[in-house]
């Protein structure tokens, strides 16, 4: 027998149930509260508040509000226009040759290779190396005079100037910056791919040589479609990585601070990167909203470009 | 089940309270400071004594260079017992960055900071106007090195910081790869003999011929562009106007010249190769500020006393370099910064105790008459090198600073560069330059500014 003051205790007990799952998030979001609360002081806002400088003139003692004038000032910006080049130069020529590399490698290494832990170690070495220690060791190698051209020489091909110190040119200085850069992270691009490789049911593979596909057929036809949402992956970090490139061509060709010979990113500013421009603009030129502008334009460029690359990789692919 | 429900609740608070923790330690809330505080020791038996003690100040100082703070803070501190001095020494290639973010945020700008000349364009808006009360820094005025005093003075006659060295160019050279080439090796003489940037280009090619293309002059052609423009003042913009074409024009000529007789070694300054080349004799002479003594003496080339010496550059003296002392509008403690600012900058004994530690002559021009600047220098095979220095920077052509200085030279020193390569002419290039810096001093500053044209 169930009294009206049952049911209006059972009432108000199953608001506290659908309150139950309310009550977990909360505690949830409790739990995550150390990371949260930092992300959304050192992440968000900072975010957000780069879009609203980009519309201002801010410097340390005053903010005026412009509008879009950064904007229509940085299309017109020869420095930019450069720099921009040589983000998508860097990105077109890194992307192609560091995941064609690792994906080879990865598939290589996937066949019964004795001692492939060893291999992918090794290739993974120079990812866990400090960007500075690169730089200052890749300096050497490219040095005019320095071991890349000693083994250039032993070969017969003649010196080459990669950082254009000696001639003043820059011509060879973005493929040093795509060397070194794919050279570091195409160890990493490796792991992403053996891992992908190692998710597709050995199976499928079987069942394909049962019906007498070649390894050519095997690669295009069952590896590369099922590895599509790895590769999504690849793509789109190889993508942002190389757009924002900064520490490499830094390290390469920054000169030293108060030197007064630094040119900034090399001769003819062949090796001035997006992320350098938006860091000398801010922190060396005092031109904060300007800087701002230019990185809200490299959000949108990556942005743009990763859609581009969904697109196209899950083209055909019904989710 | 109610224990593990409190121990939920429990961990659940415990990782609120370490976010939190976590963010205000991030966001750099401050300890409380403690100036200016009573600092009565408190091992004080009475009040009586606690009261009889003056508070101290606590100071804090930033700065990139260790060795002449903690010469000079010690002097301060036993002349000074009111005020303790917290020296912060910073790397020189962040420091400006700190400065920046200090000021945007409004917390944690030190009291006093040392700014290299490089950065005082950045920094001229930051700085109490020096001029005015309380610290009345005109007084000083005549015994300072006029152009060094002059050049921090903003468009609204507003003094932004003290100077402190003056970092006289100089030529060092060897001696032995002169005399390999034939030329004099005694500085007066050498100061005779290359008496012009023809004469060093001359010079070079002897150097050149005679040593088999194995020595070179100079490192590279840009290295030339740079003593001129500096002889000439070394200014980007003065009175509204860049000035890239009268400032730099006839040293990009001289520079061009160079590069055509193939004086230099391929090897710019400050890069990889360049500090061994210097060791090895490879480049015979830089012409840079006196401050080079103790780069050579200490990094470059220490086992290499009695291997160089110096004399008047080529061409005459200008002033690479040096420190300012800023006083920012935001510091907490003017009073006491300005006794340390004034301490560091003019008073003798602090600044020829720096001197005999780092070897940088100061710009206060009582401190000159010590007998200190007329030892001989071990390093320089003994020649009295300071006298020079000091007499040298009295002959300085004036310079003005401006916001878009770092702008500018970075903008100059492409179009020099491609210059040097054949890619433009001397006056292109800098009329290109000063056209850059003119629109984007314009976009993203709003600052209009004039282009000076050839004198």
């Amino acid at each position: 027998m169930i009294g009206p003051a049952a049911l209006a205790w059972r009432a108000s007990a199953s608001r506290w149930r659908v309150a139950e799952s309310t009550r977990r998030t909360a505690w949830a979001y409790l739990f995550i509260a150390p990371f949260y609360l930092s992300f959304l002081a050192f992440g968000v806002f900072p975010i957000l508040f780069s879009f609203y400088l980009a519309l201002t003139r801010w410097t340390p003692y005053q903010t005026t509000f412009i509008g879009l004038q950064n904007f229509v000032n940085l299309v017109q910006d020869n420095l930019i226009h450069t720099a921009l080049f040589n983000s998508l130069w860097l990105m077109l020529v890194i992307g192609t040759i560091q995941i064609s590399l690792a994906l080879l490698i990865a598939v290589a290494l996937n066949a019964r290779v004795r001692g492939r832990e060893l291999f992918r170690g090794i290739f993974f070495l120079p990812y866990i190396t400090s960007p500075v220690v690169l730089g200052l060791v890749w300096g050497v190698i490219f040095a005019y005079s320095g071991l890349l051209n000693y083994l250039l020489g032993l070969v017969g091909v003649g010196a080459v100037d990669w950082l254009g110190y000696a001639s003043g040119s820059g011509l060879w200085i973005k493929p040093a910056i795509a060397l070194v850069t794919i050279w570091q992270y195409f160890g990493w691009n490796v792991l992403l791919f053996a891992a992908g490789l190692q998710a597709i049911p050995r199976e499928i593979f079987e069942a394909a040589r049962i019906d007498g596909a070649s390894d050519w057929d095997v690669l295009v036809k069952i590896t590369l479609p099922l590895l599509k949402r790895v590769s999504f992956f690849v793509v789109s970090i190889t993508i942002i990585g190389s757009v924002q490139l900064f520490d490499a061509p830094l390290m390469l060709l920054g000169g030293v601070a108060g030197a007064g010979s630094g040119t900034l990113g090399g001769a003819d500013a062949a090796g001035l990167t997006l992320a350098m421009v938006v860091y000398e603009t801010a922190f060396n030129y005092g031109q904060f909203g300007y800087a701002a502008a230019i990185s809200v334009v490299m959000f949108g460029v990556l942005v743009v470009l990763t859609a581009v690359n969904r697109r196209v990789l899950f083209r055909g692919l019904e989710d | 089940m109610f224990i593990s429900r409190t121990l939920q609740h429990l961990a659940a608070w415990t990782s609120v309270v370490l976010g939190l923790g976590i963010l205000s330690m991030a966001c750099g809330v401050a300890p409380a400071r403690v100036a200016p505080t009573s600092s009565a020791p408190q091992s004080s038996p009475t009040n009586a004594s606690a009261a009889i003690e003056p508070p101290v100040t606590e100071l804090t100082v930033w700065y990139f260079d260790k060795v002449s703070m903690q010469t000079v803070i010690p002097l301060f501190e036993q002349s000074h017992p009111g005020v303790k001095v917290n020296f912060v020494e910073q790397p020189f290639g962040d420091m400006s960055k700190k400065y920046l973010a200090a000021l945007a945020a409004g917390q944690g700008v030190p009291d006093v900071i040392g700014l290299d000349t490089s950065m005082v364009g950045q920094f001229l808006d930051a700085g109490d106007n020096l001029l005015a009360d309380p610290y009345n820094a005109g007084q000083l005025k005549r015994d300072f090195v006029d152009w060094k005093f002059n050049a921090p003075i903003t468009a609204t006659g507003e003094l932004a910081a003290m100077p402190w060295d003056v970092a006289t160019g100089v030529m060092f050279y060897r001696p032995d790869a002169f005399q390999a080439a034939g030329l004099p090796t005694e500085p007066d003489q050498v100061a005779k003999a290359i008496a012009n940037w023809d004469d060093f280009i001359k010079a070079g090619q002897a150097i050149k011929s005679k040593s088999g293309g194995q020595t070179a002059i100079v490192g590279n052609e840009h290295d030339v562009f740079n003593a001129g423009f500096w002889q000439n003042g070394g200014t980007i913009v003065r009175d509204g106007s860049i000035v890239l074409l009268p400032q730099g024009l006839q040293p990009l000529q001289t520079a061009t010249k160079a590069r055509d007789a193939a004086i230099g070694a391929n090897i710019p300054a400050w890069s990889e190769r360049w500090a061994p080349a210097l060791q090895s004799g490879k480049i015979a002479s830089v012409v840079m500020g006196g401050w080079m003594l103790g780069n050579l003496q200490n990094l470059i080339d220490p086992d290499g006393s009695g291997n160089w010496r110096v004399t008047t550059p080529p061409g005459g003296a200008f002033s690479n370099g040096g420190t300012y002392i800023q006083i920012p509008k935001l510091a907490e403690h003017k009073q006491a910064a300005w006794e340390f600012t004034r301490f560091v900058t003019s008073d003798a004994d602090a600044l020829n105790a720096v001197f005999q530690k780092t070897g940088i002559v100061p710009a206060y021009k009582p401190a000159w008459t010590s007998p200190v600047y007329d030892q001989p220098v071990a390093y320089l095979g003994g020649q009295p090198a300071f006298r020079l220095m000091v007499n040298l920077a009295q002959q300085v052509k004036p310079m003005t600073f401006s916001p878009v200085d770092a702008l500018g030279t970075d903008l100059v020193n492409a179009q020099v560069d491609a210059a040097l390569a054949g890619k433009s002419s001397p006056q292109q290039a800098l009329q290109t330059a000063a056209s850059q810096l003119q629109e984007r001093a314009q976009r993203a500053s709003d600052l209009k500014l004039g282009i000076a044209s050839t004198p």
